[in-house]
């Protein structure tokens, strides 16, 4: 977090959040605080990311507890708070006879940017987000890629203090993900980000705290670091036979196996235990705290 | 007393510089809020209504031009002027749900919700927009049939209002009531019924008579309580988790 001393820390405080579709809990008691930074949510499909998403831009409603910025509730700070919102949603939408240009144009009416800054903005975005050769082109012309960086520039309109991304990096090819992984550091020093991924490596790449869910309850949260240190001691590497290799995927949860030039198999193995005999303790990564509370 | 404060050019060169500087820095991290204003709203929309929706709505307005010339030639009868007023004001309602259709259509009314300028709100200024256009062409409508016509200006106004009410908030009840992704098609249906049963009280001449003005009245508010009561409705449960595809968590 890169915050002088002295300066007001916005915050964003989760409190005892909870939300239920027909009696299943998709956030349940969830009990968190973002300030500045870049904050990273895991978990498996269901896991009611999109749903903790949706209830910090306030498009659902919490069942239950809620959700303050700067001490305001934002239910009651209505377009205040989404004046100070970048949200791109999971399914992101878009009129496919709109040209980008006109696209973002309009999104910058509905957020409320001043006409005379409204260009400049979207000059600006579309440079950030390499777009400016397509800028004349209709929405239904695009690729799958570009229409997620359009989304993600969308964001950056009316430079938003909290930035809310729903899998931004889903559909992005690797160079344009290292472009959006760098994007988000800088991003990140002078806002609240907070996105969710499947893709861990995105994740650990870019975030400076993570939330770690499991079935609509949080799992774990802190830094990579933290999170990675409270699994010492428990991954271990073994170079093992492709047979034994199969009989160990079978008893212990495996986080990967790779098959090495002598037809041996380097297995990555999560254990209170030793479980072989040649295995040696690895050092954990986020990868494997990820599936450490998902298979618990 | 010595006065050796700054000389005239040290201040045009260095101090000038360094406080326009800081102007500068200062202006550019203010953060501008901007509070469009109800028309500067409404302006601003317009140029991104759907072209069918504005298109049938102005397509409607010529219509009524070139049948009421039309029938004037052919110094039509009063039921076939109330006939002809009738199906218009009927489909009149449809050209606001299709542009409302659209933002549930290509999933965007998550992202819309998320803006300054909410779902809700842009509704509202789009149910204006269209409302208004509604009133011209109704008002157009009513002075070209009462013109034709014999029974006068009231009487006329009743028969194509209560048309154009009734098939609204049956299109709002529609709208409602079926949350689907292209209902589009559904709303076109629905005008083309509606259309046609008004056109049924044409089969009893006798309705269009003063005797029966108190049923059309009756028939205008019970058409504005179902219009209110549906618009109401919508708009509690506008932005609702429904509209979110709950499904996916």
């Amino acid at each position: 977090m890169d915050l002088r001393k002295g300066e007001k820390m916005p915050e964003l405080r989760l409190e005892h959040v909870r939300k239920c579709y027909k009696g299943l809990p998709a956030a349940a008691e969830i009990e968190y605080v973002f300030h500045t930074g870049v904050y990273g949510l895991l978990g498996a499909n269901g896991a009611g990311k999109t749903t903790l998403l949706r209830m910090i831009v306030g498009v659902l409603q919490p069942d239950f507890g809620r959700i303050l910025y700067n001490q305001q509730e934002i239910s009651q700070m209505g377009g205040e708070y989404r004046r100070i919102l970048g949200y791109l949603p999971q399914e992101f939408g878009y009129y496919p006879n709109f040209t980008v240009y006109r696209y973002l144009k309009y999104l910058a009416e509905l957020k409320a940017v001043p006409p005379e800054l409204a260009e400049e903005r979207i000059e600006e975005t579309l440079e950030k987000m390499n777009l400016q050769s397509v800028k004349k082109q209709r929405m239904k012309n695009l690729s799958g890629g570009m229409i997620r960086r359009v989304g993600i520039a969308q964001t950056l309109l009316n430079n938003p203090d909290i930035l809310v991304l729903d899998e931004p990096t889903a559909g992005l090819d690797p160079r344009e993900r290292i472009r959006f992984r760098n994007l988000i550091s800088g991003l990140g020093r002078e806002r609240t980000v907070i996105l969710s991924s499947h893709i861990v490596s995105d994740i650990e790449f870019f975030a400076d705290e993570l939330l770690i869910l499991k079935a609509g309850k949080q799992a774990d949260s802190g830094s990579v670091g933290q999170i990675c240190d409270k699994i010492k001691g428990k991954v271990w590497e073994s170079l093992e036979s492709l047979e034994s290799a199969r009989r160990l995927n079978q008893e212990f949860v495996v986080s990967s196996m790779k098959n090495m030039e002598d037809r041996n198999v380097r297995v990555r193995i999560l254990s209170d235990g030793k479980p072989a005999e040649h295995a040696v303790l690895a050092e954990p990564r986020l990868e494997d705290a990820f599936l450490y509370h998902m298979t618990r | 007393m010595k006065n050796k404060g700054i000389t005239l050019e040290e201040i045009q060169t260095e101090g000038k510089a360094q406080v326009l500087a800081q102007l500068k820095e200062a202006v550019e991290a203010k953060n501008i809020r901007y509070h469009p204003t109800l028309l500067q709203t409404v302006l601003g929309q317009i140029k991104y209504l759907s072209l069918p929706a504005l298109g049938g709505q102005i397509t409607c307005l010529f219509l009524i031009f070139v049948l009421c010339s039309y029938l004037e030639r052919r110094q039509a009868q009063l039921m076939l002027w109330l006939g002809t007023g009738s199906v218009l004001a009927a489909c009149l309602g449809l050209f606001l749900m299709l542009e409302l259709c659209r933002s549930s259509s290509f999933h965007m009314m998550e992202l819309e919700q998320s803006c300054y300028l909410n779902v809700k709100q842009l509704w509202c200024v789009k149910m204006i927009i269209f409302g208004c256009l509604d009133l011209l062409i109704l008002t157009a409508l009513i002075a070209g049939v009462s013109k034709n016509v014999s029974c006068g200006m009231f009487p006329v106004m009743l028969y194509l209002l209560v048309p154009f009410v009734i098939s609204s908030g049956l299109q709002f009840l529609v709208f409602t009531i079926f949350r689907r992704e292209r209902r589009e098609y559904l709303q076109m249906s629905a005008a083309v019924f509606i259309s046609v049963v008004s056109l049924l009280p044409l089969s009893e001449p006798k309705l269009y008579t003063i005797a029966c003005l108190g049923v059309w009245v009756l028939a205008l508010i019970a058409g504005t309580i179902l219009l209110t009561t549906e618009i109401v409705l919508m708009y509690r449960t506008l932005g609702s988790e429904n509209e979110w595809h709950t499904a996916k968590l």
